[in-house]
């Protein structure tokens, strides 16, 4: 199979996906149980992901993501089907995400204070994951993660993922395959070392 | 490895990484007013999108998620063992939640002993405080703690900042209100935010309270006719709530919602009638009578004044029985001392609600102070304190 038809393929099971996910929505927006669960179900992973790339912190990510799906049935009645339903409940987690963040700035527990914190307490010993993760962190911005999990766990599109994140699409690209790059780099790294 | 073959190993991670809690879910959206039809029919079958597993080794695979989970979440993890905010819920059985910074339940632990089966049957951790204020309420409700009768709980908050107290408070109050709603009961909630000193702590302590409950008794003191926190310790939370329902505490931080369960009182037409027949049987009348209400030992209670011109009369009612539990008589204008009465009003105590008070309709007084008993309409201007001398230190009626 060449990478056309791949790319068609992948295309049409988007659109399908996104048929099936608006149709959930508009059965949550009704009362349905079983379709919160099911989208829940569905998109929880990728949800919880975007969360965390922001957060960064696996608790608050939690709570966004539980709190995701409280607007998400709060809100279904309003939304207006765009073909964009994952960008729609991505977007309502990222407003919760930078909501929870301002609220953990307002308590005066930064997300830097933590990794210094950490850092100082020593918390891990010396082995090569510790050193993956740091050197990890220091390769990856916080906008390289976020697109590769909207991509790469979510399933956005990178046009989606630009007008989500107001960033030109070159830039999503060009930030998307630089991240790859980095993330194989190091896996590679790794996996040799060991 | 190829594109691809990363993000597959991403989304696999994460699919595993991700928690999941529907209940927990489907509870927050009822709190939140989502309403699911119950019996619906099953959604029809929705394609599930399989995640195929690559031929990715597990070293990679974990270092993988280790990037992607992006660190934070590990190097933050200490941090959620660190108590910040702590959420004290009385009824009978009193409960502290203690909070991380994120507001994830770390410790729940039993404030007295009524408390232990209560506790005993959740395991809270990592809980958002909504859940575990919500489970614990649904417990309590089973466990016959909260009725339609004994409706009443007080929540309390405390930590190292006041407005991040004043907000968990307000959260665990919403908690209590949706669950206490779900299973039936309206329940009135006060809930307060305070600082835990070693004051507050000792008096706790001595009450034998939790600290919630001791800053809510302190509020009231030099506003009660007679202000005892031992007194105060015994009522029950509904009863406290009765009493700050009627009253202007001192605790500002003080929000009452719903109506704390009242009717099994005596309100305060009722203690001035009882007051009346007492005064009646004892070939005695008065002017003027004016009831207020407060705590004696034997729980609430009305202390009832009044006068003729020559003598002033102190009545004690109580709220509960209706019965006269005390009475005494001073003379007006001959100050005696602690044996003989005196006509000298003691310092205004705090404002107390106009409802509290009341004025048979026969006595003309001006009308800022209290709505006359045929009408009981309260007026929107605080209560004038009323004038009370300890019933003991006068001369028995009887």
């Amino acid at each position: 199979m060449d990478d056309h038809s791949v790319q068609d393929r992948a295309e049409i099971v988007s659109i399908d996906d996104a048929k099936v996910k608006d149709k959930l929505i508009t059965d949550i927006a009704r009362g349905g149980r079983a379709e919160l669960e099911m989208l829940y179900r569905q998109t929880s992973p990728a949800v919880y992901a975007y969360a965390l790339s922001i957060l960064k912190n696996s608790s608050a990510a939690e709570d966004v993501m539980q709190d995701t799906y409280v607007s998400v049935a709060q809100n279904a009645a309003g939304y207006e089907s765009q073909g964009k339903p994952m960008a729609w409940i991505m977007t309502i987690t990222r407003n919760l995400a930078y909501m929870q963040l301002r609220k953990s700035e307002s308590k005066n527990v930064s997300i830097e204070d933590y990794t210094d914190l950490a850092s100082q307490r020593d918390l891990y010993s010396e082995t090569d994951r510790r050193l993956l993760l740091k050197t990890a962190l220091s390769i990856l911005s916080e906008e390289e993660r976020q697109i590769v999990t909207l991509h790469g766990v979510s399933g956005l599109k990178h046009r989606e993922i630009a007008d989500m994140m107001n960033l030109p699409l070159s830039t999503v690209l060009t930030k998307y395959k630089r991240a790859l790059e980095k993330m194989k780099k190091q896996l590679g790294g790794v996996a040799g070392d060991e | 490895m190829t594109n691809d073959e990363l993000e597959s190993l991403l989304r696999e991670e994460f699919a595993a990484a991700a928690p999941s809690d529907f209940e927990d879910l489907l509870s927050r959206c009822h709190a939140a007013g989502w309403q699911d039809t119950d019996g619906a029919p099953a959604a029809p079958a929705v394609p599930v999108k399989k995640i195929h597993k690559r031929g990715i080794g597990r070293i990679l695979a974990a270092a993988a998620m280790f990037v992607l989970l992006l660190g934070g979440g590990v190097y933050g993890y200490h941090l959620t063992g660190i108590p910040t905010d702590h959420i004290q819920l009385d009824v009978n059985p009193s409960i502290e939640l203690t909070l991380n910074t994120f507001g994830r339940v770390i410790s729940c632990e039993p404030v007295n002993t009524d408390a232990d089966p209560i506790v005993g049957r959740f395991d809270l951790q990592g809980r958002s405080l909504d859940y575990a204020v919500a489970k614990l309420t649904g417990a309590m409700m089973e466990a016959g703690y909260i009725t339609d009768e004994k409706n009443t709980v007080l929540v309390g908050a405390y930590g190292n900042r006041t407005a991040l107290s004043a907000e968990l408070a307000e959260q665990a109050a919403s908690a209590v209100s949706d669950a206490a709603r779900e299973g039936g009961v309206k329940a009135a909630v006060l809930s307060h935010y305070f600082t835990a000193t070693d004051q507050l702590s000792a008096l706790a302590r001595a009450l034998g309270v939790s600290q919630s409950k001791a800053a809510l008794i302190s509020s009231f003191n030099g506003l009660l006719p007679d202000y005892d926190s031992d007194n105060l310790a015994r009522l029950s939370v509904t009863e406290l709530g009765v009493l700050a329902d009627a009253y202007d505490t001192a605790d500002n931080a003080l929000t009452i919602s719903g109506t704390p369960y009242n009717a099994g009182h005596l309100d305060a037409d009722q203690a001035l009638s009882a007051a009346r027949q007492a005064l009646t049987a004892s070939g005695k009348t008065a002017n003027d009578l004016l009831a207020k209400l407060g705590v004696d030992k034997n729980g609430l209670s009305y202390y009832v004044t009044g006068s003729n011109g020559a003598q002033k009369y102190n009545y004690l009612v109580s709220a509960v029985t209706g019965r006269v539990a005390d009475s005494a008589v001073t003379v007006i204008g001959t100050v005696t001392g602690n044996a003989g009465g005196t006509d000298t009003p003691s310092a205004p105590p705090a404002t107390a609600k106009p409802a509290v008070t009341a004025r048979p309709a026969v006595t003309a007084k001006p009308a800022a102070t209290a709505a006359p008993v045929t009408t009981p309409t309260p007026t929107p201007t605080p209560t004038k304190p009323v004038v009370t001398a300890p019933p003991s230190s006068c001369t028995d009626l009887n």
